[in-house]
């Protein structure tokens, strides 16, 4: 009979409890077998934090420290767009050009810059990561390696960590932390906060230097730990403080940020994107007001102009964007040409400000050609104005510390310090490709002088309230 | 920890001595299924109900059933496509009884056996969850390429989506929508009971994917069942809230030899209509904004369109493939081999595999069963640059320079210079799984199956020195080499122990435990080097930058699982289980996490009182509530540091970076779902009708929360908080309309609702962006999952002289939701027309709307680069296009794309096939048992308004959430003849 519905019935039969006992004893020892050690792994690829305060470690530390710094100052040749702050302030400033693909690199250019900017994002978690990394070597040097010159150098990166965010950023940048597990969150600070920070650790690095002896690591570290908290006076109009404070450090001096072929995280920034990519070129005369940093003209593409030695370029047809023509600068013209941080033709730059704010016109005309001479530059003659002097000033600034990050910072002291309005210093007006014919253009620049903070910062309740005091428009 | 261990004894316990208690002698029952033509049913299912004995039918429709236990029992024969019929046996101890069977076909399908996750088949009818089941024999294989396009379209809340038309490029799979904000929402794929790697590989310079699931020959696949959700997956445990795709291979039946040998050849094409680029004096906004009188000087060029610029070529595909399958009672085996080759449209897409399989089964005892399976798949897939790449094919011709004299007509590079790179992906797997199934006892079988996954793949990409001129990057003419080489291993371990007895007499009793263990282990080591060797591929000679990085990621799980249900009647059955899993994964904070699930199934239609409804022929209730989750990820727990070089004065030395911030607090992610459903059969079940309604809750979900930057830390942690809704229905209706021995007639309908909701992100966590101000997705609380969110334009042609200016366009000054990029209705239409057994026309057509997709190749012809062919000729221009130019250049602060969101529903005419079949008298007397002969096309037709190439396109290929249509190549139509020779 085939049927739809099934009824069960019971069965009937001998007992089998033997085989099922047999059963159970071949189950239940597998039963019991080591489950604890099945769920074991193994992770042999990374270190972990406890490793970092461990005294055999602090080279690798340091070296850590200097990485992390480097990434977020001078960027990165990886295409994962790890731009370090000398490309995003010479993008929002008049020394690069955006010649590409990528709208984040326009947005900078065009000082319109959202707050989801992703090389925004990159560079400043970078800079707050160094901040966390230095503030680790600080910790771990002050345990295992107290008054040293590595132990000062922890101190130097984190001031110029907070002077980068006090030139650069919207005034309202918050530092928060993790404490055991626990985030702490900051309140956003102003410029003056940031730069009360700066010289804090300027100051902490000083005194570690000057405990760590007269070595040369010791000298260098108390001479970039002088031009650091000379730059935050200059940022703050105490231009006689500062220069009293570099006056002593050699003008050969330099600090430099080194980059290295060996992997694409270790390459010159600027280069990666302006030699390996082309996403970006060196700019002149850019948006009206731009420093014609492209001095004298070339004959043809490829050939190097070295009218000004401190900035050579040359030219190609077709950038990343093969629509505009490429200008290659040669001040960072390999993988792993170093990136000044602290210089002492900076330190002379601070003395010449200073002098010129005294009015000593003569006395700062002399440092300018004094240094301008040592290039085999021809000497410049007193423009005759106080806001003449002042345009010269910051145009030689501008050429001698191109591409270090300065340059953004210089524009806004230029309205924060000098009275000038941001639309006749920063670039304005029509924003052109360079090179592009026709006359498409791409709107006009915006009005941002600063960074933003970046929207997951509204992940920080203590910021969040206070969002509105980041005004990006506000030198 | 050791819970587990002690869970599982106890219940081995529970599990055997109730069953101990019951005296039993056992006999045989032997017989043949046949259908209503009287010709055999191979492959069919019988079994005693409330019992363990189980047997499949051989070729001829014969089949033995041991260990019945003696007296009066009910045998039960069913098989998909056919309804389930049962009888009662008098089975004597020692004895042998017949019972043979004649199925009828059925367009309900809740007769079949389903794998469970005990490595057990039940039958449907018990389950309380609907089960998808794709069964090979009712599918045309000439027109399904792949084991994705296999699901593509016939299950209904399977959404299968083409990422690209390039060939060796998979699709993204999502089952009731997506459940997780950040962890994967792929499924869980199983494969003769083992759990296999089917992640989705980015291949090195490809943004499209290899999906290791179609290393599976979808040849060598019996049927495909698939677990829907939590509900129906609450044993599958730490992996399955995405659902769970279960494949079961071929096997062998009794009999004589029989061989199958199929061949295919395919022509494949790019069928679509690429435009020209455009360059001109000025814009015809210009002439707008009064910068210019009119438009002059125009030059157009199509580099895609003109012989000799163009890359396409005519792709193909040729597979042949031999298989052979038979045994005896106590052997059978299914043995097969497949080689396929595969041209794309560009001379450098290509994907090749070969296939070895081999799958037997031996009857050690009348209590003993072992199956090996085991399949052996070697793939070489080569993909071109394409998408957002500056050295793609469709970016170069696509963005033009309008001068055939300039780059080629190209962007930047030609044809050629594309050509040159050479990446792509090699593959060799083996999975194999060997089951033992053992009963010991009438009422008690014993299930064990370990399994292998093992993947080695190589990622390779090689740009040739002084082969690509320095357009776009210096270092190019250097020429590059980057190789990966990666390991992969799964192994699945699974005992369980069953036994089923009676209650009393109308009710059974079926107990489970089992435990399960899983681990999977990823090693790779990854090389690149620049500055190759002229004519060699090695990274010996790479001159710079040669870096090297190894990769581990390992993960365990151990899970135990209980089960217990009550049959009433064989009508009412009641399931209730518990799976409890640890993970290595898991935050040191947590040990031990349960998911439970209960579900009932009522065969109401079996009722007496029922016999008295008209119409309808079977009707079962059924209903479900389970729990499944998705585990955190390898190091989301633990803070970590990876290595990197540092140059530190004249030399690199070793340092570290900050990769991970971990939270130790770390639980899996839980799914929850309640399903309610029916499945009806109407007019003597030649039509049936299912349907179901979901309700699925992600709690605890595990979000990567974009931590304040200030914090200093990584960009994100996984944290659990949040919750994701999905609700929707599914509905099926399948019909046989026309049964005669001349012509037949039936088709399928599916239709299903997805309504996918991001409820809650976490206090103070603030809606996570995905890309930047051009295509910007959001997980924002209170709208879908990866939403579109953009400014909104509107514009308006004030003067009518059907050109904007700019003061005639406005943005709005928030972000607002725009639509989703993922289908919220989908519904697919199958049909077979079968004419006196020899002519069959077999069609899918396949329907996805309620989504959005961002045509972003247009957006950068049309106003990132301004060359498309509307913002120059004034009589082929329009108001979007032109919007889009002011919108993006000039008004706003950030660049939009608005108007380039476009609805991207569509139908697509997915498969058609005609089939002839020759008369079996004919096939004979050329010692064949069967010969066919099958036309088929693939992706013939789309009806759509989206106005790109192609609405199903992602030029992300398969990422979890980001979708953009970006110079991605569309789907190819395929036209396809294969063979098919049975002896």
């Amino acid at each position: 009979m085939t049927t739809r519905n099934a009824m069960i019935r019971s069965g009937r039969g001998r007992w089998p409890l033997p085989r099922a006992a047999l059963v159970a004893a071949l189950l239940v020892p597998l039963a019991a077998c080591d489950t604890e050690g099945l769920l074991e792994v193994e992770d042999p690829d990374v270190t972990r934090p406890e490793s970092l305060f461990d005294p055999s470690n602090l080279p690798a530390l340091r070296a850590t420290v200097i990485g992390d710094f480097g990434v977020a100052y001078a960027g990165s040749g990886s295409s994962t767009l790890n731009m370090g702050l000398t490309h995003l302030a010479g993008l929002m400033a008049d020394e690069l050009w955006h010649s590409g693909t990528y709208g984040q690199n326009r947005e900078l250019d065009k000082r319109q810059v959202g707050n989801t900017n992703s090389l925004l994002i990159s560079a400043t978690r970078n800079l707050y990561r160094a901040r966390t990394s230095a503030q680790i070597g600080l910790n771990s040097y002050a345990q295992n390696g107290p008054n040293t010159a590595e132990h000062a150098e922890m101190a130097n990166f984190e001031g110029y960590i907070y002077t980068l965010f006090a030139e650069n950023y919207c005034g309202a940048v918050p530092f928060s932390s993790e404490v055991n597990g626990e985030f702490e969150y900051g309140a956003p600070e102003t410029r003056e906060q940031i730069y009360a920070r700066a010289i804090a650790s300027f100051d902490r690095a000083l005194q570690i230097a000057n405990a760590a002896g007269t070595g040369a690591a010791a000298v260098a570290q108390q001479r970039l730990a002088r031009i650091g908290k000379a730059r935050v006076l200059v940022g703050l109009d105490r231009y006689s403080e500062a220069a009293a404070l570099v006056s002593a450090i050699p003008t050969t001096y330099a600090y430099q940020v080194q980059h290295s072929a060996n992997t694409t995280r270790q390459n010159n920034g600027i280069w990666g994107n302006n030699w390996g990519r082309r996403e970006v070129a060196l700019a002149s005369q850019e948006g009206i007001n731009g420093v014609q940093f492209r001095q004298g003209t070339a004959s043809a593409q490829d050939v190097v102009v070295s009218v000004d030695p401190r900035l050579p370029w040359s030219f190609r047809n077709g950038a990343a964007d093969s629509r505009s023509v490429h200008h290659f600068q040669h001040k960072y013209a390999t993988q792993n040409a170093p990136t000044p941080l602290a210089t002492g033709i900076e330190a002379r730059l601070i003395e010449a400000e200073a002098a010129l704010n005294r009015g000593q016109s003569n006395a700062y005309l002399t440092i300018l050609n004094s240094l301008r001479s040592g290039v085999g530059l021809a000497a410049l003659t007193d423009p005759g104005t106080p806001q003449a002097r002042v345009n010269q000033y910051f145009t030689e600034r501008a050429m001698w510390l191109w591409g270090t990050a300065n340059r953004l910072s210089d524009l806004r002291r230029l309205v924060r310090q000098y009275g000038r309005t941001a639309n006749s210093v920063f670039p304005t007006g029509a924003y052109i490709r360079p090179g592009v014919s026709g006359p498409r253009t791409e709107g006009t620049y915006g009005t941002d002088v600063a960074f933003p903070m970046l929207f997951d910062e509204q992940n920080n309740p203590a910021f969040k309230q206070a969002a509105a005091q980041c005004n990006t428009t506000v030198a | 920890m050791s819970k587990i261990r002690w869970l599982f004894a106890l219940g081995l316990a529970i599990v055997v001595l109730p069953g101990s208690v019951i005296a039993q002698t056992t006999g045989t029952v032997t017989g043949r299924v046949t259908d209503q033509q009287q010709q055999p049913v191979a492959g069919a299912q019988v079994l005693v109900v409330g019992g363990s004995a189980r047997a499949v039918t051989d070729q001829s429709g014969n089949y033995r059933l041991t260990g019945v236990r003696a007296g009066s029992v009910q045998v039960s024969a069913t098989r998909l496509g056919f309804d389930t019929r049962t009888q009662t046996v008098n089975v004597t101890a020692g004895g042998t009884a017949n019972a043979d069977f004649t199925l009828s076909s059925s367009a309900l399908e809740i007769g079949g056996l389903v794998v469970t996750a005990t490595g057990r088949e039940q039958r449907q009818r018990e389950m309380g969850n609907a089960v998808s089941t794709i069964n090979t024999a009712q599918v045309e294989m000439a027109s399904v390429p792949s084991t994705t396009s296999l699901i593509q379209g016939r299950s209904a809340g399977v959404t299968v989506t083409n990422a690209s038309g390039e060939v060796g490029t998979s699709s993204r799979i999502r089952i009731r929508g997506s459940n997780s904000v950040s962890l994967s929402n792929e499924p869980l794929v199983i494969v003769d009971g083992v759990r296999i790697n089917s992640s989705e590989i980015t291949t090195v310079g490809s943004w499209q994917s290899v999906s290791r699931l179609n290393d599976i020959n979808p040849e060598d696949i019996e049927n495909v069942e698939i677990l829907k959700g939590p509900a129906a997956a609450a044993l599958y445990g730490t992996a399955a809230a995405n659902g769970v795709i279960q494949i079961t291979t071929k096997r062998g039946r009794a009999g004589a030899p029989r061989w199958s040998v199929y061949t295919e050849l395919t022509n494949m094409r790019d069928v679509y209509d690429y435009p020209a680029s455009f360059r001109a004096d000025c814009y015809l906004l210009d002439v707008a904004e009064g910068g210019c009188n009119e438009v002059t000087g125009i030059i157009s060029f199509n580099p895609l369109e003109t012989p000799g610029f163009s890359p396409f070529i005519d792709g193909h595909r040729r597979q042949v493939g031999l298989s052979v399958s038979g045994g005896s009672e106590a052997v059978t085996y299914y043995i097969s081999g497949d080689v396929e080759d595969e041209q794309g449209v560009y001379e450098t897409n290509q994907a090749n595999r070969y296939n070895l399989r081999a799958n037997l089964t031996s009857r050690l005892s009348d209590q003993l069963n072992l199956t090996l399976k085991t399949g052996y798949n070697r793939s070489d897939a080569k993909l071109p640059p394409n998408d957002n790449n500056l050295y793609g094919y469709l970016l170069n011709g696509l963005l033009g320079s309008a001068d055939p004299e300039v780059n080629c007509g190209n962007y930047g590079i030609c044809k050629e210079e594309t050509g040159a790179f050479d990446s792509g992906q090699e593959t060799s797997r083996f999975v194999s799984s060997i089951n033992a199934n053992y009963r010991p006892l009438d009422w008690l079988s014993i299930v064990g199956t370990f399994g292998l996954d093992q993947v080695n793949r190589h990622d390779f990409e090689t740009a040739p020195p002084n082969r690509i001129r320095p357009v776009f990057s210096s270092l190019i003419p250097m020429g590059y080499r980057t190789s990966n080489r990666v390991e992969t291993t799964n192994l699945t371990g699974t005992l369980d122990a069953t036994s089923t007895f009676n209650l009393r007499e109308n009710l059974v009793s079926t107990t489970s435990v089992g435990t399960q263990h899983n681990r999977e282990n990823y090693y790779d080591t990854r090389a690149f080097g620049r500055g190759l060797a002229p004519g060699t591929n090695s990274l010996k000679g790479t001159s710079q930058l040669f870096a090297v990085n190894e990769n581990t990621v390992e993960n365990s799980t151990v899970g135990a699982y209980g089960q217990q249900q009550f049959a009433w009647n064989d009508r009412i059955f009641i399931t209730g289980a518990l799976r409890g899993d640890d993970n290595s994964a898991f935050g040191t904070g947590t040990a031990f996490v349960w998911y439970p699930s209960v579900s009932g199934s009522w065969v109401l239609s079996e009722e007496p009182f029922f016999s008295r409804v008209p119409a309808f022929s079977n009707l079962r209730l059924r209903a479900a509530y389970g729990k499944s989750g998705l585990r955190p990820r390898f190091r989301d727990a633990i803070t970590y540091f990876t290595p990197e070089a540092v140059r530190v004065g004249s030399a690199d030395v070793a340092a570290v970076t900050l990769a991970g911030t971990g939270n130790p607090d770390l639980r899996p992610e839980i799914s929850t779902e309640l399903e309610l459903g029916f499945d009806a059969g109407l007019l003597d079940d030649r039509i049936g009708l299912e349907f179901t309604f979901y309700d699925k809750k992600s709690e605890d979900a595990l979000i990567e929360r974009r931590l304040a930057p200030s914090l200093g830390l990584t960009t994100t942690r996984f944290e659990n908080v949040g919750s994701v809704s999905n609700r929707g229905f599914e509905a099926m209706l399948n019909a046989r309309v026309l049964e005669s021995r001349n012509f037949a007639w039936d088709f399928a309908l599916s239709a299903s609702r997805t309504r996918n909701e991001l409820l809650e992100l976490g206090e103070g966590i603030e809606p996570i962006i995905m890309g930047g101000t051009r295509v910007q997705q959001r997980h924002q609380p209170g709208y879908p999952l990866g939403g579109y969110w953009f400014k909104p334009v509107t514009y308006a042609d004030a003067n009518g002289d059907g050109l904007l200016q700019v003061s005639e366009v406005s943005i709005g000054d928030t972000a607002v939701y725009m639509g989703s990029p993922f289908p919220t209705k989908e519904a697919s239409f199958t049909t077979n027309f079968t004419l006196f057994n020899t002519v069959k026309l077999s069609g899918l057509v396949d329907y996805k709307g309620g989504h959005k997709q961002m045509n972003f190749t247009r957006f950068d012809r049309c106003s990132w680069e301004a060359i498309c062919e509307a913002q120059f000729v004034r009589d082929r221009t329009n108001l979007t296009d032109q919007a889009g130019l002011i919108a993006f250049y000039i008004l706003s602060p950030q660049e939009n794309t608005t108007v380039y969101l476009e609805d991207s529903d569509f139908v697509k005419l997915r498969e058609l096939s005609l089939s002839l079949m020759a008369p079996e008298r004919w096939a004979s007397r050329f010692g064949m048992s069967g010969l066919r002969l099958t036309l088929s096309g693939r992706n013939l037709k789309t009806w759509t308004d989206y106005t790109g190439f192609d609405p199903e396109v992602n030029g992300f290929g398969l990422t979890n959430f980001q979708t953009y249509d970006y110079y991605t190549q569309p789907p190819l139509r395929y036209y396809t003849a294969r063979i098919d020779v049975n002896f």
